[in-house]
């Protein structure tokens, strides 16, 4: 914007025509300042309540959830989605936590979730018949329908299935089906691999459809959570002539498999959805559920305190203030999440990690680890770093989730932790902690994450005299830096794509994880993690917690907080089931449930 | 004159062709690419996208592909939005943000305009003051602050407006005023600063003198000629504005094409940076050459030759 030039402080003479009394500079200022304070008064006043009428008879108060009285005539879901349009409606390219959260009503696949998180049928109409030796699993299809009529047949699984480990499409989410047969034979084919050699790869991947209503996966070796992979969005079965229509992800052209169709579209402004006509579950209540997108967080809370949205998730900074305000604390309810935070110390050994050279410094020593972990008071973190919000944590599955194990994390004990320090200088053959290299500390700037790698940074001088270095940098530059140990200490956090042990403890910490952020190479532990893999659930468990305990001790990480979402939802909404695994708003995996009452 | 037009408008060519160069140098020397993710892809993975979106060829190829492409009238894939071209998304919100650039631009010479002058007229006293200090107000309250500000007293106290989105006229109220705020300010200064010189010229002394009316010397003489510095403002003013804020599009939601400058930067969606670079270019570059060609029109010392 250009400024006007060269006339600042040059005041014309004044001829007779402007003449005017002169006004003490003093006075515009006092003016101008209280114009300013008058409008930072209005800004900071209580929000005024909802246009709404008053409650009908029958309501019980909000905090119980399940208020009940006679049905809204208008049944009407409004919500806000994210501030930006979600990346992609296509089930094989939907990656973001909006594209899923929108995802979770349009589309089902074979087996879905229920309210307290088991796996059940969905388009199955049992769990599979899984083979002696735990390779081949069989799905029976029930009678279904796509919301334009055709059949839901087995065919469209196995294309679906294909499409997304098709390295054509180049999925983001294409690896997580890779234990199946073929997929890794699929992933690794090199740069050359001409359209043939890619067709001949993917024709060989281990999805068949013997007839229209069975669907048969192979898998590689034996997957004890290969269950939860049938539940993802990816692998919701969909049509090949739907991706060859032009704009395939337009409303005009969305086929659904799920609860909702994609009614309208309006990109970066508001998505509507509405029920499935063709839908074999529980029919939806809603009429409409209307996503607004676009504008900031900040926006978004002003928007519900007026009454535009029926449910929001509350932005993480202003939940103090939303907590405390008479009308909307007793309406906000905190759901633990699938998300959790740590902060990992590289934990490679004198080898170089996966061909990279790197310095070897004093977090290689599990006792120097251990000290670090032992060093951090979690709970004054939590409370002053994150305003309190959230779960402190010591192990990285989060409560809820099969495999959460309470109180098996390090505790904070300074005196502990001197003790760990003292046996790992020995063993470094260090005299004293002062002759130690400072650490490199780094995190990705912008995130609020300065504020929390200061108060550990400060802990761990108080509390062991470690030095470190704190370095912000760009998200770019330090996700591209992290995975190649760049850092002593970095900060990390994770949120689960399906709710079993092995998406924490194989995917972030075998020793040959591409997540293994902290090159944590412990044989004992992958051969746990392994073993535990190939058995169902109930009978992994044991083997998880093992492994889960085993890694605490080692202090690769420490594990600091179990993230919460925090809900405002009007008292009319009702019937919603949260869950940990909720993508955007309350309830969100099952919108087919929800209904509004009268008011 | 005509020629002269032609040339401009012919040199335009070689300054976007400058411009899209440079920025594609600039993107792609940026560390980083489409595909960071808070976990790492795996590199399987990163082969397959960077092959997809020809990012694995090398940067001359991918240049002329792109340069190419565009004198089709494609402009290529988004690398963000996986469903959509760069000209769906372009093509969906540029009609929004034109539409808000617009009125934007209206109210800000409505308003400017006639504020600078009565705070030229008024000068040292209480309309200049006033008028000053609504300039200071607008330069020096960030977008964001007035644009929640204004949510705040006039959507969520008052309730006389939506808080955010597009749908409507009541919808369009807040964000004009909010983006208008700052271009009335320096507006209002300029006027008011092109006023004041204006009044000190010989020609208005010998209009007083001949015994004109005050009220004929201001509309007649003065406003014309204090006018002439302020198009060259307006210019850019109405380029900045068509082209959309980021700031003003986030706060209210709007579905319009100006939050993609920041967000395709911090995505390093390249097809969409690359295009919104252009645009802004081509916008500036145009509306320079209008104002230039309206100077004729209004000056008429002024010819080009």
């Amino acid at each position: 914007m250009p400024e006007p030039a060269g006339r600042r402080g040059t005041e014309p003479a004044t001829t007779g025509y402007v003449k005017g009394t002169y006004m003490s500079q003093k006075r515009l200022l006092a003016l101008v300042g209280v114009f300013a304070i008058m409008a930072a008064a209005c800004g900071g006043s209580s929000a005024s309540s909802p246009p709404a009428a008053s409650g009908s008879p029958g309501e019980s108060p909000a905090a119980s959830g399940e208020a009940s009285g006679n049905l809204a005539a208008d049944q009407v879901l409004r919500l806000y989605l994210t501030s930006e349009d979600p990346k992609s409606l296509d089930p094989a390219l939907a990656e973001q936590s909006n594209d899923i959260a929108i995802l979770h009503s349009l589309n089902r696949g074979l087996l879905y979730f229920d309210k307290d998180q088991n796996i059940v049928p969905a388009l199955a109409t049992e769990m599979p018949k899984v083979s002696e030796d735990g390779l081949t699993y069989t799905f029976t299809l029930r009678d279904a329908k796509y919301s334009n009529g055709d059949p839901i047949v087995a065919d469209d699984l196995v294309y679906a299935w294909k499409r997304l480990i098709d390295p054509r499409i180049a999925a983001t989410y294409q690896a997580i089906i890779a234990d199946v047969e073929g997929g890794q034979a699929i992933l690794d084919l090199p740069k050359e691999a001409t359209d043939a050699d890619i067709q001949a790869a993917v024709d060989k991947f281990g999805v068949s459809a013997p007839d229209p209503k069975t669907f048969v996966v192979k898998l590689q070796k034996p997957t004890g959570y290969f269950v939860d992979l049938a539940t993802l969005w990816g692998t919701a079965p969909y049509q090949k002539k739907w991706v060859e229509t032009p704009n395939f992800t337009e409303p005009e052209n969305y086929v659904s498999s799920g609860p909702f169709i994609l009614k309208s579209w309006s990109h970066q402004a508001e998505i509507v959805l509405a029920p499935n006509p063709n839908w074999y579950g529980t029919k939806p209540t809603l009429q409409e559920i209307r996503y607004h997108i676009g504008g900031d967080p900040a926006a978004s809370q002003l928007a519900f305190e007026a009454g535009e949205y029926d449910m929001l998730k509350a932005p993480p900074d202003q939940v103090p203030t939303i907590m405390a305000n008479p009308e909307l604390g007793p309406i906000t309810k905190p759901i633990a999440t699938v998300v959790f935070d740590y902060w990992g110390f590289d934990s490679s050994s004198e080898d170089p990690y996966k061909g990279n050279p790197h310095k070897v410094g004093p977090t290689a020593n599990r006792h120097f680890r251990r000290a670090l972990a032992m060093a951090v008071d979690k709970d004054t973190l939590l409370a002053t770093a994150y305003g309190g919000q959230g779960q402190v944590a010591g192990s990285p599955i989060p409560p809820g989730i099969p495999g959460y194990q309470e109180d098996i994390g390090l505790k904070y004990d300074v005196e502990a932790a001197k003790g760990e320090l003292t046996q790992a200088l020995q063993e470094l053959g260090v005299s004293d902690v002062s002759q130690l290299p400072v650490l490199s500390f780094g995190f990705n700037t912008d995130a609020g994450h300065d504020v929390p790698a200061a108060f550990m940074q400060d802990q761990w001088q108080t509390n062991l005299g470690v030095k470190s270095e704190l370095k912000g940098v760009t998200f770019e530059q330090f996700t591209t830096e992290r995975p190649l140990l760049g850092y002593s200490i970095a900060r990390n956090a994770w949120g689960l794509d399906y709710p079993h042990p092995d998406n924490v403890l194989r995917v972030l910490f075998h020793s040959q994880s591409g997540n293994n952020d902290e090159g944590y190479n412990n044989p004992e532990y992958d051969k746990l993690i392994e073993q535990a893999g190939a058995m169902p659930l109930e009978e992994a468990l044991p083997l998880y917690n093992q492994a889960q305990k085993m890694l605490v001790e080692d202090a690769p990480a420490v594990f600091t907080r179990w993230r919460v979402s925090n809900y405002e939802i009007r008292p009319w909404v009702t019937g919603a089931d949260p869950t940990a695994q909720d993508s955007e708003n309350y309830g969100d995996l099952f919108f087919e449930n929800v209904k509004i009452l009268e008011h | 004159m005509t020629r002269y037009i032609a040339g401009r408008v012919l040199w335009i060519i070689p300054v976007l062709f400058v411009v899209s160069l440079l920025t594609f140098l600039l993107m792609h020397s940026v560390p980083g690419g489409p595909w960071a993710r808070e976990k790492a892809l795996p590199a399987p993975t990163v082969l397959r996208l960077n092959i997809k979106y020809g990012l694995d060829d090398p940067l001359p190829v991918q240049y002329v592909n792109w340069a190419s492409s565009l004198l089709r009238g494609d402009l290529g894939p988004s690398f963000k939005f996986a469903d959509r071209s760069v000209n769906d998304i372009v093509g969906e919100g540029i009609g929004v943000t034109v539409q808000l650039g617009i009125m934007a631009f209206l109210l800000s010479v409505l308003v400017g305009i006639p504020l600078g002058i009565f705070a030229a007229l008024g000068h040292n006293r209480w309309p200049d003051y006033l008028s000053t200090g609504i300039s200071v107000l607008g330069i020096a309250t960030p977008t964001f602050v007035a644009a929640t500000l204004l949510i705040l007293l006039f959507s969520v106290r008052l309730g006389w407006f939506p808080t955010g989105g597009w749908k409507g006229p009541e919808t369009w109220v807040l964000p004009t005023v909010a983006l208008a705020g700052f271009p009335i300010a320096v507006i209002a200064r300029y006027t008011r600063a092109s006023m004041l010189e204006v009044t000190r010229k010989d020609y208005i002394r010998t209009a007083h003198s001949k015994g004109v009316n005050d009220r004929a010397v201001v509309t007649r003489h003065m406003i014309r000629n204090a006018l002439i510095p302020v198009v060259t403002i307006l210019g850019p003013t109405l380029a900045y504005l068509v082209t959309g804020s980021f700031i003003i599009e986030t706060v209210f939601g709007i579905p319009g094409v100006g939050r993609y400058y920041i967000t395709s930067i911090s995505s390093k969606d390249y097809g969409v940076l690359m295009a919104m670079t252009i645009l802004y270019a081509f916008v500036v570059a145009f509306l320079n050459l209008v104002v230039d060609v309206m100077y004729a029109y209004i000056d008429p010392r002024i010819r080009y030759s």
